[in-house]
């Protein structure tokens, strides 16, 4: 443990808190170092090397919850900000009694590997990557006239400790890579955004292939966009690629299951959910489908092996063959539910409370190939990726806009075809699943949740699946 | 040593290093926030951060990083590190410099108000205040955050420029919710406590919720739309961040190749307007220090500026609109000029339309094109032949930024501040009227 992390401050806070009448309190001191950079249409427009570090706290008093974040760790500065917090909180007569599971001590430390540390990799390297891509992006027959490349490492050491004994001590490393295209079409342009991203060194950002790759994906979307074919309408079989059906399950199985949206607590800023608590074991999808969120996955972006409540991490079965089985939680939301965390408690850094969080979700790998589901198909559309895409609060009603797609004739693929539109509400699209194959990938996201805002990573992934009579239409904006 | 002291300690060991132009600010910030949910406070938050953020351009090398450490020890190596990382990089060839100053500033009237430093406590009390005006509204729970801040920031750079602002902020924002398919949201935001009205924005939120009881769908096409302050906030704030010239050349602008042309109604102007008083996205200078201005983006529905900083205007031969970002230029805050409408008569000019309140999840498809849709959230309504029908559901805003500017028929005379989770870049918004938009709805 570096100096960055001061267990004596973290210490004091708590005891600090616990004199203070809190009967629970958790610290979380956080550092974390890293390197941004930004290659604009080929010129490198940022560079910036990070190291930011702090502590934060958190505690419950006469049931009420408190948190208070600083980086200026002195004693009386932590001393005067619990006796502030604690002021404001006895001025209100209206506290919720936050209920909060047991919590059992865990003592342990953890640092995810890396073969090639990603703060000894030299910045010329790193933007010598940026520039590679750049070459292959101007090799290519595509026309990419934007080209917004960002690639982005952090390594973060964490120390969180609680007034129960927990004492977790982490590294976790993380890569990750931004792109941005605009691909020239006549007088108009296709545009297509994704990202990358592992917990690991630099073997990962080596690993993904990037020139070869983003010069593949802008010349698959200059085709698209050049031979492409009307998007068809009306009712239609499709097969969605395994990032497609990531973005599904994220935003309609993942976040409808979160537990603190289940309860109202984030109501005011990302939402509600349609799931109620009621809800548990009853029919949401085909019984093909099962979806997991599982941050035990090693490497992956969203890498943890104990939550920020210091709860061992679990595979969480949000879906079984169809069911809904399970919710995901932190320990207030379990205790409120009756039942115990599953470890999906989750803060982007220091100064940002711990709140319900996916993780790695996906739907499990079934066992066709993917040419077995289009074979199946007499007519319809395999969307591959995606471009823009939403879902209300209560994520019920969704879009997604395929980015590269084909018609499919006879259970083969023909011609591409531009930019079609599912809009679909979510017992209809998990219930008209009929078919998963078993070619599983898994891709990164940043996902926003929480006031603040925390964008935390995440992967988010599947299989290819087949649906059966979607409507395509709506609109597209032109 | 003190922040200040440091950073002047910086900024001649930077220059003595080789470096060319040096930025050094300080943010020091001290803020609580009550989170709600069901109608009780479920968190009470205090921050407190005080962090420094270098810019250095070292010939032609362009690097930032924040430092924490204010040692005798960290000075030095902060001045090797930032030297030897921009040695290693590739030059910025389109960096083209910083700002000279020595600059006279006026103040923003109405952006800081001492009261809010020592306000935490009586916080809780606003917020029961607002929680029980909505009950009374007949709303069945609340959930909203109330936030109140106090920064401090200074500015330094190796272009004659010491400059030090203080600003307080306050922010709440108010969901009501009648049952599941039936909510409303408001918001007050302000710079001092005068005018900040938690049970005001309360009773709005619950008024939208009670209206919006047992919503029905409708047959999905062109409607009018009358967009309220929160709706079209959204969407002007994005046209904002269209609005700067890094966005202009990264692809994320509609307003690309605009210059000078119709973009929008006759009767749209907008501008990005720093000097707002009390406005919550106001300041007196940039973050190269320059003094902020006024600057026309659209004017009677023709695009007139992208925003600029030192460097991007000189490769633009023109000048400064003081909106760095020292290397991406961004709006302060958005302001669309008032009509002469009140809600009232916009909605009697509806033959076929929808009222919407509030929108989230805006996507682009392409945001050269313009092409993106977004979800009604909270009470939408059914006009017809001037009058609310009914509340609606389930539908979805499948259109071109570029055509909504185009089709604003009608603006309202009030306006009001928003900012907010997916407004990023405040917005001074008033009530938006259209000609008929597309709405779509699962299955359609």
């Amino acid at each position: 443990m570096k100096d960055d992390l001061d267990a004596d401050i973290a210490e004091f806070a708590v005891e600090k808190a616990r004199e203070a009448g809190a009967s629970f309190a958790e610290a979380r001191m956080v550092s974390t170092e890293g390197s941004n950079f930004l290659l604009k249409n080929g010129n490198l427009e940022i560079s910036e090397f990070n190291k930011v570090s702090g502590l934060g706290l958190r505690f419950i008093k006469d049931g009420a919850m408190g948190f208070l974040s600083s980086n200026v760790l002195s004693r009386d500065n932590l001393s005067r900000m619990i006796r502030r917090t604690l002021a404001t909180i006895s001025k209100s007569r209206i506290n919720e009694r936050v209920p909060f599971a047991e919590g059992k001590a865990v003592v342990d430390r953890y640092t995810v590997p890396q073969k090639r540390n990603l703060l000894d990799v030299d910045p010329a390297e790193k933007t010598g990557l940026l520039f590679e891509i750049e070459k292959f992006l101007a090799s290519g027959t595509a026309k990419v006239p934007g080209r917004y490349l960002s690639l982005g490492d952090s390594v973060q050491e964490k120390l969180l400790l609680n007034s129960e004994g927990t004492r977790i001590e982490s590294v976790t490393p993380r890569a990750s890579f931004f792109y941005f295209l605009t691909i020239a079409h006549g007088d108009t342009s296709v545009q297509r955004y994704w990202q990358h991203g592992n917990a690991g060194g630099w073997e990962f950002v080596e690993g993904w292939g990037l020139p070869q790759k983003m010069a593949e994906e802008a010349s698959a979307l200059d085709r698209n966009a050049r031979e492409g074919a009307a998007a068809p309408t009306g009712k239609l079989d499709v097969v969605c690629g395994p990032e497609v059906v990531g973005i599904m399950v994220h935003e309609s199985v993942g976040h409808p299951y979160e537990g603190d949206r289940i309860l109202g607590r984030e109501a005011a800023q990302a939402g509600e959910s349609f799931v109620k608590r009621g809800m548990l074991n009853t029919r949401i999808g085909s019984d093909v489908v099962d979806v997991s969120d599982d941050p035990r996955i090693e490497h992956s972006f969203a890498y943890y092996k104990y939550d920020d409540e210091g709860v061992p991490a679990v595979e969480k079965r949000l879906i079984t063959k169809g069911m809904i089985r399970e919710f995901l939680h932190n320990r207030s939301t379990a205790a409120a539910l009756g039942t115990v965390s599953n470890a999906a408690s989750r803060a982007t850094d220091y100064d940002r409370e711990a709140i319900v969080r996916m993780s790695n979700t996906f739907l499990k790998p079934g066992d066709h190939s993917e040419q077995e589901l289009i074979e199946g198909i007499t007519r319809g559309v395999y969307i591959k990726n995606f471009t823009e895409w939403n879902i209300d609060d209560r994520r019920l009603n969704q879009k997604y806009v395929g980015a590269e797609c084909f018609l499919i004739e006879n259970g083969r693929l023909t011609r591409p075809v531009i930019a079609p539109v599912i809009e679909i509400d979510t017992p209809t699209l998990w219930g008209s699943v009929d078919a998963v194959a078993d070619n599983i990938e898994y891709h990164a996201g940043t996902c926003g949740k929480g006031e603040p805002m925390q964008g935390i990573p995440v992967w988010f992934g599947g299989p290819s699946m087949r649906l059966r009579n979607i409507t395509f239409g709506g609109g597209t904006g032109g | 040593m003190d922040d200040g002291r440091f950073m002047e300690r910086l900024m001649r060991s930077l220059q003595g290093a080789g470096a060319d132009d040096v930025v050094i600010s300080s943010i020091n910030d001290d803020s609580i926030q009550l989170k709600f949910a069901n109608s009780t406070i479920s968190t009470t938050k205090s921050w407190n951060t005080q962090d420094i953020v270098v810019f250095a351009a070292v010939r032609g090398r362009t690097v930032s990083t924040s430092i924490k450490d204010l040692s005798e020890a960290s000075l030095r190596t902060a001045t090797k590190r930032i030297i030897a990382f921009a040695d290693s990089l590739a030059p910025n060839r389109e960096y083209e410099g910083i700002a000279k100053g020595p600059f006279s500033y006026a103040e923003v009237e109405g952006c800081y108000d001492p009261k809010v430093r020592s306000f935490g406590e009586e916080a809780p009390l606003l917020v029961e205040r607002a929680i029980r005006a909505a009950a009374e509204e007949g709303v069945a729970r609340s959930a909203g955050t109330l936030r109140a801040s106090a920064v401090t920031a200074r500015l330094i750079s190796s272009g004659d420029v010491d400059v030090t602002e203080d600003q307080s902020g306050l922010y709440f924002s108010f969901r009501a919710m009648k049952d599941d398919e039936a909510s409303g949201h408001a918001i007050s935001v302000g710079r001092s406590l005068g005018g900040f009205d938690t049970e005001a924005a309360a009773t709005r939120a619950a008024r939208i919720a009670m209206m919006a009881q047992s919503p029905k769908t409708i047959v999905p096409g062109k409607y009018e739309v009358l967009f309220d302050h929160l709706a079209i906030a959204n969407l002007l704030s994005v046209a904002g961040s269209a609005a700067s010239i890094f966005s202009v050349e990264s692809g994320l602008s509609f307003f690309k190749g605009k210059l000078g042309k119709r973009v929008a109604s006759p009767i749209v102007s907008l501008y990005d307007d720093p000097r707002l008083p009390g406005g919550f996205g106001s300041s007196k200078f940039d973050a190269e220090g320059v003094p902020t201005r006024t600057t026309p983006i659209i004017e009677d529905g023709a695009y007139r500026n992208y925003l600029h900083n030192t460097s991007t205007a000189k490769r633009y031969k023109t000048e400064t609109t003081a909106n760095a970002g020292i290397i991406s230029p961004s709006p302060h805050q958005v302001v669309m000029s008032a009509g002469d409408a009140s809600r009232e008569e916009l909605i009697g000019r509806m033959r076929k339309g929808i009222y919407i309140t509030n929108v989230w999840y805006t996507r682009f498809q392409n945001y050269e094109t313009g092409a993106f849709s977004t979800i009604p959230r909270d009470g939408a309504f059914y006009v017809e032949d001037g009058e609310i029908k009914h509340p609606v559901k389930g539908i979805r805003l499948s259109e071109n930024i570029l055509n909504i500017l185009a089709q604003v028929q009608g603006i309202s005379k009030e306006r009001r501040q928003v900012q907010g989770w997916e407004v990023d870049v405040p917005v001074l918004a008033p009530l938006v009227l259209t000609q008929p938009l597309n709405i779509t709805r699962p299955g359609s």
